[in-house]
């Protein structure tokens, strides 16, 4: 009788243990805003509710930079081991899609009004069998910042298109002072290739027609000519490689202009409250004044993830409007659900409407029909840029080069 | 009695010649075969036996070859400069006796500085803006405005050549000042007797007393800075163009930029073998010279 007692117990606690290790469920969330002050209360609220609705249930930060994150997620995809939820960028999204790695949200989506709530849910990061990929978390777009003293100092109105571009950022530099009209990011870096993307896009280009490389085309050469005409004028300060040493240059109140997204608002609040305070936001300077831009953060279920249900509800969880207040009211971008923005939040941000007027209007940063290889197509025009920049190199042979390298490339990785 | 006897050493030996089986030659034959497989870093299960096919792709472009050039470009103008540094300031140091033991511990300061800090300090040094060499060469007249080192192709790899020269030279300088130091002052003195130029005292004396250890620290040099990856990376990323694209930078791209990881293992046993090329050349020119020696 002690003996079947014993036995009694110990199936009972071997029952327990294996219920407790049904319940208890860790999902992995792996993004690179868990550091980022404008977003970390979306994270951070999101998960905390889900985790309270969902008792047992953990949400893990996968947690690195943006510029190692990839690396991580990747290593842990061919390990057969991804986090469960990964929140991508409107670029790696799609070469994400291309080799299978995010589960399509089809069914998880079924049953909802999520599709028709969140703008362009039906067409960024869908395949051609209507396969739906990524929740959009936010859209953005690139407007020009003016440091609105120095205009004024100097007399000049903030221009409206290529030339008066060309005339402003002249008119305000002044080596002297060690004052610049203009900061672009002008190294091999992804601001690069966007900030010459926009004199292409100002000529009514883009890097590829018809979904096929485009580099020898007018418009392109126009739009190269026309950065590489701002760089020898000696209006941009040089070696400037991306946001770290961009911004500080425009915070230092020395700088008359740059091209950014709405998220350097609340960087430069913090760097600098006084510029801050004089700085004013317009379309871009190009002759069409059309932006790039276009869905920028997006979250998705990888597809060898272990919880795809519970990664599922998640999803299901942050596409409400509320967390969609959430997001645009901390991060100062754009979610696209539906009443995410709101009007008291315009009010309290006026600076904020031309990125609101300017938004639907745009480009895709991603050149149309080279979406899945849109990282290496990036280094490989960045390197064409900068011979141009930095080595004199005559706009039409270096793109002519470039057309050859992109399509060896593709010849590459077919 | 006997068997157990040939057969202890080996039992002896085995757990030291299973680890670095494990350690060293496993991940080389595993990569070895990845390089044989069109096999992506996002979708590594399904990888499939491509054959040499990576192998002839890469052949078959002028990136391979640009790419072994650049390493050559790299690790030649490495070697000369740290080299030729080191021994000028071993040289110097060998002289007098003043303030030698501080020298020696100063120069290890970069020697012992990691390299992505030296990559930082060379990044500010080499900045169009801001940087110091070329305040330096404003004041001298020499560049009216500011130059591009690290951006412009046609001295992006002298910048990185200078940068990791500056981190090796130290090495090179205290090792043959060791080499210099074990020359017999005799030797000298004699040749002085003799009315021996300083420069016949140094190309009969001084050269051939720090012969060996010139060799060795040639070769070494050569290898390490054959496979260097950080400085071209951080200082370039193997950029502008492909002026310092090494061969450690190419595979990189390859493998995790473009997550091509068939490819970037191509490169890898590509990378294997010129290594293993500059062994041999280091082991028959060691060979020689110990031959020489004897003789």
């Amino acid at each position: 009788m002690k003996r079947v007692s014993l036995l009694l117990v110990l199936l009972m606690l071997i029952g327990a243990i294996g219920a407790s290790a049904q319940e208890e469920v860790t999902l992995r969330l792996s993004s690179w805003q868990w550091e980022d002050p404008s977003y970390l209360p979306f994270w951070q609220q999101t998960t905390e509710a889900f985790m309270e609705a969902y008792p047992g249930v953990t949400i893990e930060r996968f947690s690195f930079p943006l510029d190692q994150l990839f690396d991580r997620v990747d290593l842990e995809v061919a390990g057969g081991t991804p986090p469960d939820i990964i929140e991508v960028t409107g670029f790696n999204v799609f070469e994400y899609i291309d080799k299978g790695v995010l589960e399509p949200l089809n069914a998880c989506f079924e049953g909802t009004d999520i599709v028709e709530k969140v703008a362009g849910q039906d067409s960024y990061a869908v395949d051609d069998m209507g396969n739906i990929f990524a929740l959009n978390l936010s859209a953005r777009t690139l407007a020009l910042w003016v440091h609105q003293p120095m205009f004024d100092e100097a007399g000049i109105d903030v221009p409206t298109d290529f030339e008066s571009f060309m005339a402003a950022a002249q008119a305000l530099t002044n080596p002297d002072e060690e004052e610049f009209g203009l900061v672009l990011t002008n190294t091999a870096h992804s601001r690069l290739y966007e900030g010459v993307l926009i004199m292409i896009v100002g000529h009514g280009g883009h890097y590829t027609k018809d979904g096929q490389p485009a580099f020898t085309e007018p418009e392109v050469i126009a739009g190269v000519q026309f950065f590489k005409d701002l760089f020898d004028a000696g209006v941009m300060p040089r070696g400037i490689d991306g946001a770290g040493s961009q911004w500080p240059y425009f915070n230092s109140g020395k700088v008359g202009m740059t091209i950014d997204g709405p998220w350097y608002w609340a960087n430069l609040g913090i760097a600098s409250p006084e510029v801050q305070s004089t700085v004013t936001i317009h379309p871009l300077p190009t002759d069409s004044a059309r932006p790039t831009g276009g869905p920028n953060n997006l979250v998705g279920i990888a597809a060898g993830g272990s919880h795809k249900d519970l990664a599922c509800e998640y999803i299901k969880s942050i596409a409400t409007t509320e967390w969609g207040q959430v997001w645009t009211n901390n991060s100062g971008t754009v979610n696209p659900i539906e009443g995410a923005v709101t009007d008291s939040f315009l009010m309290d941000n006026p600076w904020f409407q031309t990125f609101a007027e300017d938004g639907p209007n745009f480009v895709p940063v991603a050149a149309p029909g080279l979406e899945v290889y849109h990282g290496d197509v990036v280094r490989i025009i960045n390197n064409r840029l900068v011979e141009v920049l930095y080595d004199d190199r005559p706009v039409e042979e270096a793109m002519a080069d470039l057309q050859a390298d992109v399509e060896e490339f593709l010849e590459d990785a077919m | 009695m006997s068997t157990s006897r040939s057969t202890l050493p080996w039992l002896l030996l085995a757990p030291a010649g299973l680890l670095i089986l494990a350690i060293i030659y496993v991940p080389l034959v595993y990569s070895a075969l990845i390089s044989i497989t069109d096999a992506h870093l996002l979708r590594f299960s399904s990888a499939e036996f491509i054959g040499f096919g990576n192998y002839e792709r890469l052949l078959a472009r002028n990136r391979l070859a640009t790419s072994l050039w650049r390493t050559f470009t790299y690790s030649a103008g490495t070697v000369v400069l740290s080299f030729l540094t080191g021994l000028f300031v071993a040289l110097l140091l060998n002289r007098t006796t003043v303030l030698r033991g501080l020298t020696r511990t100063l120069l290890i300061i970069p020697w012992a500085t990691p390299w992505l800090v030296v990559t930082l300090i060379w990044y500010v040094m080499f900045n169009p803006q801001i940087g110091p060499i070329n305040e330096v060469l404003n004041l001298l007249g020499v560049l009216e405005e500011g130059h591009s080192w690290l951006y412009s192709s046609q001295t992006a790899m002298l910048s990185i050549v200078i940068a990791t020269s500056w981190r090796l030279f130290p090495a090179v300088t205290l090792i043959l000042l060791a080499g210099l130091q074990g020359i017999p002052p005799e030797q000298y003195e004699a040749a002085e007797v003799d009315g021996a130029s300083a420069w016949a005292r140094f190309r009969y004396i001084t050269v051939p007393g720090i012969r060996t250890v010139s060799i060795t620290m040639l070769t070494l040099l050569t290898i390490w800075s054959s496979k260097l990856f950080t400085m071209a990376w951080t200082l370039t990323q193997g950029g502008p163009g492909d002026a310092t694209r090494v061969l450690s930078v190419y595979t990189y791209q390859e493998a995790f930029g473009s997550n091509r990881l068939g490819r970037g293992s191509a490169l890898a046993v590509i990378s294997l073998l010129f290594s293993l090329l500059l062994v041999f050349v280091y082991l028959i020119v060691l060979r020689r010279d110990e031959e020489k020696s004897e003789a």
